[in-house]
């Protein structure tokens, strides 16, 4: 196992050396994204806190409403952990299969390792570790504020903190080592990057479906002051989940409550199980490693007779092809490129599955805005426009700011080919407009329905969303163009680039200036709807203009700049 | 025809192409040679129109890259060192679009794309996606997709890497053919044998600067008199190009040991 120590120097140096060559924009990154993470920690903790507060004052209660004692707060409290433990145990399963594609099977620096002197299983524990740590990260970041909100509501003593969290440790060695025998066998039957493509259209899945059962159970009820019985009640119906004696997770659960009870014996039963599993998992994994991994590895490459011949240009590619009829010769050439390479790419349309996700949430939320009177609910229609923008600025900065930088190494064809960068970016403009005209145009039509607005809400409302999203989308191609990333390894990465992040900024400021300069023309209205009000015509139109205005030069400017850009820019 | 013209090219502080002028005539096959980090992919850069120069102009049939890119554009057929490609289009989708973007009718693309592929032996391959090419078989892509606007100018950057014995075969007789057609060639390489093989007129790019230029036989007799444009011994330039100062250091070494 010494061969261990110089991959472990090469990974943490290439750690280190991350932050020390820090740039200006990894620098921002790192401040913007550790905020975030930040108050998403307090907000998990604080979440839980309320929820773990709420049931200790349960079991207070409830003898006293039932006339007998009955310890119904810690037998909600275990039905809480079962889920949330057995949600994080598939949630690790699944992410250590997609993760360890990646580290184990199609991680460039394998050629080097595996024509190294040195041994397989050193290569093979050393890419558990990675994969481990990549894919659990993110559950350790989630689940230690549940863990210690617990501790802290109950008391449970010095103790409890760090057996707890080497108990969740041992833990996760699980489902890394099921996950990544999982992948070996995948491995045995098929290549790996559509194995990988695969896997990522399933999480996606996963994580919309997660998404959208948290938000139907509506945790934001745990916020108020005051929680009803009845609401908590609700709350775990919902989470009813079968008994599973024999699972790491309900260990980690029963572990938990013990050490909350003192029951160190019981704890450290359940601590050996956890360990004997972990040790006996992983060691299997290493064993299986040795049996199949470099033939899996070996054969991961993509074979050639894998994908069936494509069918050339059949009838129905040349219909779609021809809608775009106002395109010229070079943009229905880029148009039909794009259109091929985002639907043949399962880690981007795959994402309209989060997109759909997003949608029907937005919906419900507006049908559940407690408010009953008209003047409110027109109200909330007018600054539902900028909830609406936001949204579209959200789906723009996945789809719309990153259409240049997915050209990636291919823009060279482009650059080097007699194309004028203005048919370039106006049929990116194009290609992405109507999709989301459609989409900006359904959440606004469907929200005030829901909201039963008035027909002057609804068409102000209608109109207002047409022009922002013309101006977010022209802005999403602009400043794509002006500030494209070529060098990514996975399209997240663009949309988390600085460019994206001024992008987002300029797009939000935009709509709220809009929304605000729509602010008269909205209390003109309410005004005239009073006995002697009038409508002011005149000062409302001005406002109208200005606002159009701004949209025209939110439109045009960047796609301007855009097409400068890129006529200067270097590949 | 190239016409480049005190062309220098910075990188921050550092200067990769410095002062270079040079004029390739129509239906020349030109070799361009230089060991790594010499400024041969910069120079070719600029010639394709990917870069722009520092100063200096670089004019291809009469246009010059940058006030007149696009008229430029439509006389070259570029092939880059490294073929990177868009992996979710085959192989025929990829040409006609292309084609589209050099606005060719389908008719000519499929035609032009048919016999060059033919010729590659690429042709059974052509409606699979490119992911599945290999390194060899993509170079081979971008070879057809360089020819099917019928350049009159063709640059290219290494053309030889990753082709199997057959296909630099194909490639050599290409070339040679084009040639006879009156199209322009310019070829980076750092392969001597090629160069010597294939070019009538060779230059030298060292640290930036053409330190030689001239037909084989002229570059033998500027050898001969022990001195080049630079005043260094076109031997020397060879070795330095291909290593051979360091290996013949090294055989000293290992001898004396």
């Amino acid at each position: 196992m010494s061969g261990l120590s110089p991959l472990f120097y090469a990974y943490t140096r290439q750690f280190i050396n991350g932050f020390k060559w820090m740039n200006r924009e990894k620098l921002i990154k790192i401040l913007l994204f550790g905020t975030i993470g930040i108050a998403f920690i307090i907000g998990d903790f604080y979440f839980f806190y309320r929820i773990f507060t709420h049931l200790k004052v349960l079991l207070k209660t409830l003898p006293m409403k039932l006339g007998a004692f009955f310890d119904i707060g810690e037998m909600l409290v275990i039905q809480l952990f079962t889920v949330i433990n057995l949600t994080f145990f598939s949630m690790l399963l699944f992410s250590n299969v997609v993760v360890s594609l990646s580290t184990i099977y199609l991680s460039r620096d394998l050629y080097l390792l595996l024509s190294s002197p040195l041994r397989l299983t050193t290569i093979f524990i050393s890419k558990f570790f990675h994969t481990l740590l990549n894919s659990s990260y993110m559950v350790l970041i989630f689940g230690l504020p549940i863990y210690v909100a617990f501790g802290v509501v109950y008391d449970a003593g010095l103790y409890y903190y760090p057996l707890s969290f080497l108990m969740l440790l041992l833990f996760l060695f699980i489902p890394a080592g099921i996950g990544i025998i999982v992948t070996m066998l995948l491995m045995r039957f098929f290549p790996a990057k559509k194995t990988h493509q695969a896997l990522t259209f399933l999480g996606l899945i996963f994580a919309a479906g997660i998404v959208m059962f948290l938000r139907f159970m509506r945790p934001e009820r745990f916020f108020y002051q005051e929680v009803a019985d009845n609401v908590l009640y609700e709350f775990f119906e919902k989470l009813n989940v079968p008994d599973l004696p024999y699972m790491p997770s309900s260990w980690l659960t029963s572990s938990l409550l013990e050490l909350k009870n003192g029951l160190y014996s019981e704890f450290f039963t359940h601590l050996g199980y956890m360990a004997v599993a972990a040790v006996t998992v992983f060691g299997l994994t290493v064993f299986i490693a040795t049996r199949i991994y470099y033939m899996g590895w070996q054969g991961a490459k993509e074979t050639n007779n894998i994908r069936l011949a494509q069918k050339p240009n059949s009838k129905w590619t040349k219909i779609w092809t021809n809608i775009p009829f106002f395109f010229n010769k070079t943009q229905k050439g880029l148009f039909k490129k794009d259109v091929i390479v985002f639907f043949r790419d399962s880690t981007q349309w795959s994402q309209i599955f989060i997109l759909l996700a997003l949608i029907v949430i937005y919906l419900f939320n507006m049908k559940n805005i407690p408010i009953d009177t008209m003047t409110l609910k027109n109200l909330i229609s007018f600054l539902n426009l900028g909830l609406a923008g936001f949204i579209i600025a959200a789906v723009s900065i996945r789809f719309v700011f990153p259409t240049t930088s997915i050209e990636a190494g291919g823009i060279w064809i482009i650059a080097t080919a007699p194309v004028d960068y203005r048919s370039f970016i106006i049929e990116k403009f194009l290609l992405f407009l109507f999709p989301l005209l459609i989409i900006a145009e359904t959440l606004i039509y469907f929200s005030n329905v829901l909201l039963k607005v008035h027909t002057f809400f609804m068409t102000l409302s209608l109109v207002t969303m047409f022009f922002i999203t013309i101006a977010v989308t022209a802005l999403g191609v602009g400043m794509g163009a002006i500030y494209p990333k070529f060098d990514y390894k996975s399209s997240a990465e663009i949309s988390s680039s600085t460019g994206a992040i001024l992008y987002m900024i300029f797009s939000l400021v935009y709509i709220v200036v809009i929304i605000i300069l729509e602010v008269y023309p909205v209390y003109s209205y309410y005004f005239h709807e009073l006995p002697y009000g009038k409508f002011d015509v005149t000062g409302a139109g001005m406002f109208f203009v200005v606002a159009l205005l701004i949209t025209i030069a939110v439109t045009v400017i960047p796609l301007k700049l855009g097409i400068k850009s890129l006529r200067e820019m270097e590949f | 025809m190239i016409e480049i013209k005190n062309l220098s090219k910075d990188y921050g502080k550092i200067r990769a192409v410095n002062d270079l002028s040079l004029k390739v005539n129509n239906g020349e096959f030109f070799g361009f040679l230089g060991p790594n980090g010499a400024g041969k992919t910069t120079t070719i850069k600029m010639i394709a129109g990917l870069l722009k120069p520092t100063t200096g102009s670089v004019a291809v049939c009469g246009h010059d890259l940058v006030t007149n890119p696009l008229e430029a554009k439509r006389k070259i057929g570029y092939i880059p060192d490294r073929p990177y490609l868009y992996e979710r289009l085959t192989g025929r989708e990829f040409l006609e679009f292309v084609g589209r973007l050099y606005h060719l009718e389908p008719e000519h693309v499929e035609e032009v794309s048919r016999e060059y592929l033919e010729a590659f032996k690429l042709y059974d391959w052509v409606d699979e996606l490119v992911e599945s090419y290999s390194h060899g078989m993509r170079q081979k892509l971008i070879f057809t997709a360089a020819l099917i606007h019928d350049p009159e100018v063709i640059v290219v950057d290494e053309p030889m890497v990753g082709l199997d014995p057959m296909g630099v075969k194909i490639v050599k007789e290409l070339f040679r053919r084009l040639c006879d057609r009156g199209v322009t060639i310019f070829m980076s390489t750092h392969t001597l044998e090629i160069a010597e093989e294939m070019c009538e007129r060779i230059g030298i790019i060292l640290k930036g600067e053409l330190t030689a230029v001239g037909t084989k036989e002229e570059l033998r007799e500027m050898a001969a008199k022990g001195e080049s444009e630079s005043g260094m011994n076109l031997e020397t330039i060879f070795l330095k190009l291909t290593g051979g100062e360091e290996v013949s250091e090294l055989l000293k070494a290992l001898r004396s040991q």
